[in-house]
């Protein structure tokens, strides 16, 4: 290759590495089951992508004693991340194996190119009894585990084999 | 003559009419015990919804939410009620309808929320769980689906154009 071609490749990679930009948002809200606040729910935060790319885990948690959350995190992407709030609850669930899952979208003007988001999306006070379209079901939600950094495991798959 | 001429001939219905009326009679008092029970296994439901809407920190006024009971097959939806938020995004709805089946009502709201000058609405659909459905023309208990931001981008989301 000659030396302009390599210049010229050079410069390129380096425009396009420029194009990639660090993306963050959050989350907060309260979830209840019927009246009751829905206490150590699983909740997620994710960047889901679509071609070969693979989601990333934003951040993850359990809403506490009042049915409380807030999640944030961000990712370094080309496009625009899509950023998906899940759930995963057994309200109104008896006693049925796994969880129901549920997920939202977290509206594009929430999320931010820094490393703070500069507001936080509050979705509100959700009522988990509610039958949201296309509820899914997760038979294994991953746990805690407070010894191991999440974002090393940046697929949903990998965490439910794992974990 | 013979004896058989003398005799008058039996002329007229085979049956008799004593019979033929208490045959009548006897169809009807089937019918009668047994076409009230096709009736009342058609029964009345009754389901309520509440909540407040927002559009981020805003109360949503004046959006219309609607309550209906969708049907399958060839018996059409039910729109059991319908209304607009009030000034502070609140909204009650209540409603009763006959059915043969268990109800299957669903709460719909059209809005314009973090919608710029898209033409339509968008339109959520949110399903309301069986056990606030009632017996009777009354629900005993309100299905409150809390306080959503209408920000949110819903499962399921569509679009209503007209």
């Amino acid at each position: 290759m000659s030396l302009k071609s390599l210049i010229i490749l050079t410069i390129a990679l380096i425009g396009l590495t420029e194009a990639f930009r660090y993306q963050s948002t959050a989350i907060k809200g309260k979830l209840l089951c019927g009246v009751n606040p829905a206490k150590n729910v699983r909740i997620k935060l994710w960047d889901e992508d679509s071609g070969p790319d693979p989601d990333d885990l934003l951040d993850s948690g359990y809403t506490d004693a009042n049915g409380e959350f807030l999640l944030k995190g961000g990712t370094t992407e080309l496009t625009n991340i899509d950023a998906i709030f899940k759930v995963y609850h057994d309200c109104d669930d008896g006693i049925k194996p796994g969880s129901r899952k549920v997920k939202f979208q977290i509206p594009n003007s929430y999320v931010f190119d820094a490393q703070e988001p500069k507001k936080v999306f509050d979705i509100g006070i959700l009522n988990l009894e509610t039958i949201f379209a296309k509820e899914e079901r997760e038979l294994i939600v991953s746990k805690r585990r407070r010894h191991l950094d999440l974002e090393r495991f940046n697929s949903e798959d990998a965490e439910s084999y794992f974990f | 003559m013979t004896q058989r001429d003398r005799q008058p001939r039996y002329v007229g219905l085979r049956y008799k009419p004593l019979d033929l009326m208490k045959s009548c009679a006897l169809l009807i008092a089937f019918f009668a015990v047994f076409a009230p029970t096709v009736v009342f296994a058609m029964r009345q439901q009754a389901v309520a919804v509440k909540g407040i809407l927002l559009c981020g920190d805003k109360p949503a006024e004046g959006v219309q939410v609607k309550l209906w009971d969708e049907d399958d097959g060839p018996d059409p939806d039910d729109e059991l009620d319908a209304m607009f938020t009030n000034a502070d995004g609140s909204f009650d709805m209540k409603g009763s309808t006959r059915e043969l089946t268990t109800i299957d009502p669903i709460f719909k709201v059209y809005h314009d929320c973090n919608d710029g000058v898209l033409p339509g609405q968008r339109k959520i659909k949110l399903r309301i769980p069986t056990q606030y459905i009632a017996a009777g023309g009354v629900a005993k208990k309100v299905f409150d689906v809390g306080i959503l931001n209408l920000e949110t981008v819903f499962p399921g989301e569509e679009r209503d154009l007209l």
